[in-house]
């Protein structure tokens, strides 16, 4: 699990073809969070139920469906090269 | 004084409930009875009209401890029918294990009348199968060195739990925004067009069995974690089962509890509408629902609680007592998770800057 952390990591960092150490510290800083957040995760494993999916005794009965083409909207992202 | 100790019909030694052979062993001829040998005996039969009182306790009753180690404020006082001595327990307790006899100890005046349970799902993991899980559920990786899971599991104690059981139908209806996106290129720019829809869905489904615990002392959150229990092996109530182990009657009644599952039954009509619309992202703007409750049952669940102190620190475990699954929240080594998550860290930051 760490290596494929690093790995994405280190490749997403590459991309971004950046020397600046502030953006290491950023990343490492965020992988650490990431692991305390699934070791702590380990050792709690008491949460209370908001879904009662293990209950349902038939299938949902769809009574009523439609679907209306509304409008479009278009949004675009200058790449970066 | 009103409770019920199970004697053996060989040597009229005591008997309690065994979760390994799901039948009634006597502690000292170890012999076996079946369900149907205690109902031919008349063991099971309860007379309510001899069923006696609990006592209320004189005086200050925060001077008082209960007995038996339960946890509760509202403190009674009950008669061991074997040895005499005073128990002093909480009022919702309805099963007990007498500390100056060690014999099992029944309060029938619980289980009798409006607090008699429909179902039962008797214990099927016994209580050194519990112990050995525990320590495994207690290896973790940020587990102090020195909280000595030996130590504290003994302390662990099977108790029926009470839980209401809701079944009935929901019927609702969402309206959505659905939205498709295709993205594509075009020169320097990536251009995102988003489709959207009015989505409208209706339905019903039909829900059974949510389980809600019925018992102010218990953790809600904990209940919940220990689920699912497999309600095919329930069977109705036989006050023989709680021998041996700890019960409670429920102190919510259902339509307290109701709103628990209705939180859950509604959120869960709403995920399943959504899942039939086909689209990237779907935003609900509307969900109408309605619950109908066609059935509440009572059932008593089987479960292993254990409360302890760490480092001056209360901690609850529990685990289902029928599918043994294990929760709570374990202590943390603050210094490991320094460690654990520091030297990755450092290593990732070195790393970085040798390659960037």
């Amino acid at each position: 699990m760490l290596n494929s952390i690093y790995f994405a990591l280190v490749s997403n960092a590459t991309m971004m073809s950046s020397d600046n150490p502030l953006l290491a510290l950023g990343i490492s800083v965020l992988a650490g969070i990431i692991i305390a957040v699934s070791l702590l995760a380990q050792s709690r494993t008491k949460i209370k139920a908001t879904r009662a999916e293990k209950y349902i005794s038939s299938q949902l009965k769809l009574t009523g469906k439609s679907d209306v083409f509304s409008h479009t909207t278009t949004t675009r992202r200058k790449i970066n090269n | 004084m009103g409770n019920v100790i199970y004697k053996c019909l060989t040597c009229g030694g005591d008997l309690q409930f065994s979760a390994e052979t799901q039948n009634w062993t006597c502690k000292y001829c170890d012999d076996v009875f079946t369900l149907e040998q205690l109902d031919a005996a008349g063991k099971n039969e309860l007379n309510e009209e001899k069923v006696d009182k609990h006592q209320e306790l004189e005086g200050d009753k925060s001077q008082y401890q209960s007995t038996d180690g339960t946890v509760g404020s509202d403190l009674v006082q009950y008669r061991c029918s074997h040895c005499g001595a005073e128990i002093i327990t909480d009022r919702a307790t309805a099963a007990t294990i007498c500390v100056y006899c060690s014999n099992p100890v029944i309060m029938t005046e619980q289980v009798i009348g409006d607090f008699k349970p429909e179902y039962v799902i008797p214990f099927k993991i016994d209580k050194s199968k519990v112990m050995n899980s525990f320590k495994e559920f207690s290896k973790k990786p940020l587990t102090p060195k020195d909280f000595d899971c030996d130590k504290v599991v003994d302390k662990i104690q099977g108790v029926y739990i009470p839980f209401w059981l809701y079944s009935g139908t929901l019927t609702g209806s969402i309206k959505a925004d659905g939205i498709n996106k295709r993205r594509h290129r075009s020169g320097d720019y990536e251009i995102t067009e988003s489709h959207h829809h009015n989505v409208f869905r209706e339905g019903s489904l039909s829900f059974e069995k949510v389980p809600v615990d019925a018992s102010k002392k218990t953790e809600d959150a904990a209940m919940d974690s220990i689920e699912p229990y497999d309600f095919k092996e329930m069977v109705p109530f036989n006050i023989g089962y709680l021998a041996g182990y700890l019960a409670e009657r429920f102190d919510e009644d259902k339509d307290t509890c109701i709103n628990r599952a209705s939180e859950r039954i509604v959120n869960t009509g709403r995920d399943e509408l959504v899942k039939t619309c086909q689209y990237d992202d779907v935003n609900v703007q509307q969900y109408l629902h309605k619950l109908d409750v066609e059935k509440t049952e009572y059932a008593l669940l089987p479960t292993w609680l254990l409360y302890t102190k760490y480092k001056d620190k209360d901690y609850f475990f529990a685990m289902n007592g029928q599918t043994g699954k294990f929760i709570g929240n374990l202590p943390i080594d603050y210094l490991k998770l320094c460690l654990f998550t520091g030297i990755p860290s450092i290593l990732i930051f070195v790393l970085l800057l040798f390659l960037l």
